[in-house]
């Protein structure tokens, strides 16, 4: 068989194989996507399906001009920069005790696993007991050793509530971060600590100076999926409080849920989704410049 | 010991308290009898531990079904997954061709793509082919948003296979496709273990698409099920914790049993999808 004709066959296999794959993807994904897009730009009610006149952009009009909108922006990205820094420090630091556990390494992992595992729904219960503000556990502590002196009613204000939604986040997730960054540290060569050590480095600056650096490419990994998760959260608020006090912790894929199965509003709810899924866009966008940018930096292949 | 030593016993046992003690509050309350469990203050310890939450779950809804129904659609979605994310896999791992550059892009954009986009054009599509409430309604939706990661870590595992074996293969008269299912299949179990949990968990937890396309307890899986527990007038708190617990006890089971590949497995699949 010449070159040509074997290429030409492993192209027509390859395809073959892809095949379902694309298909699936074409027929669930990239056709939907677009199906929202149409849907959009008319109105459209889930209690009169069978009218649905063309209204171009009114529906984003109205969106982007009522508050519940801005309200909801703001919430999602409160909530996505203080969990995704929290969730990188606890981390951080979960990585370094897995990485440092030596014969006790698989007990660390096997514990870091259990949240990661745990379906968010049953997180969301299990937290929403936690902070119960009668029955819970977490105001017995504090008021144990003395950090507030009466029971925190934690979802009945606007603060306390979002602090509870971080919390359980910040415990689901941090894991998973820790489990990213282990790879990096894994990666490192023990010598270049001990030729460190020997030069006289203190522990905090072998950290800055050799640690860090090197689990950078994982950092940003870890960020980039957080971020993305972190801003279509859904599970952990509908759950735990239902977007309340108030309005006070809905975030965009809550708000736009409700405006599909509450009001059953389906263009409105659709130009939110797909307000949302443009916003994803440009995030993972800016992320993956900034990957490409460590990478030619550190010259590592891709 | 040295004193670095102790320092670091110390955050292991931090780090290990920290991610396991807020499910263990959880398994110390479903043992709670009523009575215990509105208490003010809590107790620590239930004093008459009691199993009448887990019955109660089982008596008060069909939660039997539930759980069935969580396994037949993880189950089938992973069944499906492997399938199609193992042929891509190979296909991008081994294979020379163009518009593989633009694969590689579109399965990263799915794996981007937040759900919430597209749930209501799927509830419309699912509505129209009348498959709301049902199983399929679930496992379609499940297999498209695990594909990208059953197909990174699948292709990286059958990257790291030595091609000698293959073309040995090849070379005795092998079709390219019958090297593939007799002989980089039965070597690729590691990757098709590590893909498949990854994938199962992943369908057994989901709740958006679940609570969305679910209106009746035909398909409605069990974390959905579990939060819609609370009734008008009350929350039963000890059967919602004796619910988790059966729902969380087979994954953590997994976990335990297949941690070193789950950590492998989301490495791979982060790094590749990066």
């Amino acid at each position: 068989m010449t070159f040509r004709a074997r290429q030409a066959r492993e192209a027509y296999l390859g395809w073959i194989l892809l095949a379902p794959a694309v298909s699936a993807i074409g027929a669930l994904v990239i056709w939907p996507a677009l199906h929202a897009v149409w849907l959009s730009l008319h109105a459209i009610w889930r209690q009169f399906p069978y009218s649905a006149p063309f209204v171009g952009l009114d529906n984003y009009i109205s969106a982007l001009s009522a508050w519940e909108f801005w309200s909801a922006a703001r919430n999602t990205f409160i909530f996505v920069v203080s969990s995704v820094t929290l969730e990188l420090v606890i981390g951080i630091g979960i990585a370094m005790a897995m990485h440092h556990a030596g014969n006790a390494r698989w007990a660390v992992r096997a514990a870091a696993l259990v949240p990661w595992a745990l379906p968010t729904a049953v997180a969301a219960l299990m937290w929403a007991w936690i902070v119960h503000d009668r029955y819970g556990i977490l105001n017995r502590l504090l008021i144990g050793v003395g950090l507030v002196d009466r029971s925190v009613v934690w979802l009945g204000g606007v603060e306390t509530a979002r602090a509870a939604i971080v919390l359980a986040d910040v415990w689901k997730t941090a894991p998973f971060v820790a489990v990213i960054i282990l790879g990096g540290l894994q990666a490192i060569d023990p010598a270049i600590y001990e030729a460190a050590a020997i030069d006289g480095a203190s522990a905090w600056r072998r950290f800055v100076a050799i640690t860090l650096p090197s689990v950078r490419p994982a950092i940003l990994v870890a960020v980039l999926f957080r971020t993305l998760d972190a801003f279509r959260i859904f599970d952990l608020v509908y759950i735990l409080t239902g977007g309340g006090p108030g309005g006070g912790t809905e975030t965009l894929s809550v708000l736009t849920y409700q405006t599909l199965f509450r009001d059953l509003d389906f263009g409105m709810g659709s130009a939110l989704a797909v307000i949302v899924f443009l916003t994803s866009l440009v995030i993972s966008g800016i992320y993956l410049r900034l990957f490409e940018g460590a990478q030619r930096e550190e010259d590592l292949p891709s | 010991m040295r004193p670095a030593g102790l320092g670091r016993a110390i955050a292991m046992i931090a780090a290990a308290v920290w991610c396991v003690a807020p499910f263990g509050w959880q398994l110390l309350t479903s043992l709670k009898p009523l009575g215990e469990l509105y208490q003010v203050p809590p107790t620590l310890w239930p004093f008459a531990p009691s199993t009448d939450a887990y019955t109660q779950v089982f008596r008060a809804r069909p939660f039997h079904r539930y759980l069935f129904n969580s396994v037949v659609v993880a189950g089938a979605t992973t069944a499906i997954v492997l399938l199609l994310g193992g042929l891509a896999g190979y296909a991008l791992a081994r294979l020379r061709f163009p518009g593989r550059r633009a694969i590689r892009w579109a399965i990263l954009m799915v794996a981007m793509f937040p759900p919430i986009g597209l749930v209501s054009p799927l509830f419309a599509l699912f509505d129209r082919l009348g498959l709301l409430d049902t199983y399929a309604a679930l496992i379609l939706p499940y297999t498209v948003f695990s594909l990208p990661l059953g197909t990174w870590i699948l292709a990286s595992y059958f990257a790291q296979l030595p091609r000698e074996i293959e073309e040995a293969a090849l070379v005795d008269g092998c079709s390219r496709a019958q090297a593939l299912w007799k002989i980089l299949l039965p070597l690729a179990g590691p990757g098709l273990a590590t893909a498949g949990i990854l994938v199962f968990i992943y369908a057994w937890n989901e709740f958006l698409f679940a609570l969305a396309f679910t209106s009746s307890d035909a398909a409605r899986t069990v974390p959905v099920a579990i939060a819609l527990f609370p009734g008008l007038h009350e929350f039963p708190w000890g059967e919602i914790a004796a619910a988790s617990i059966l729902v969380t006890a087979p994954v953590i089971l997994l976990v335990a049993i297949l941690q070193r590949r789950i950590v492998h497995g989301l490495t791979v699949g982060a790094v590749s999808g990066s």
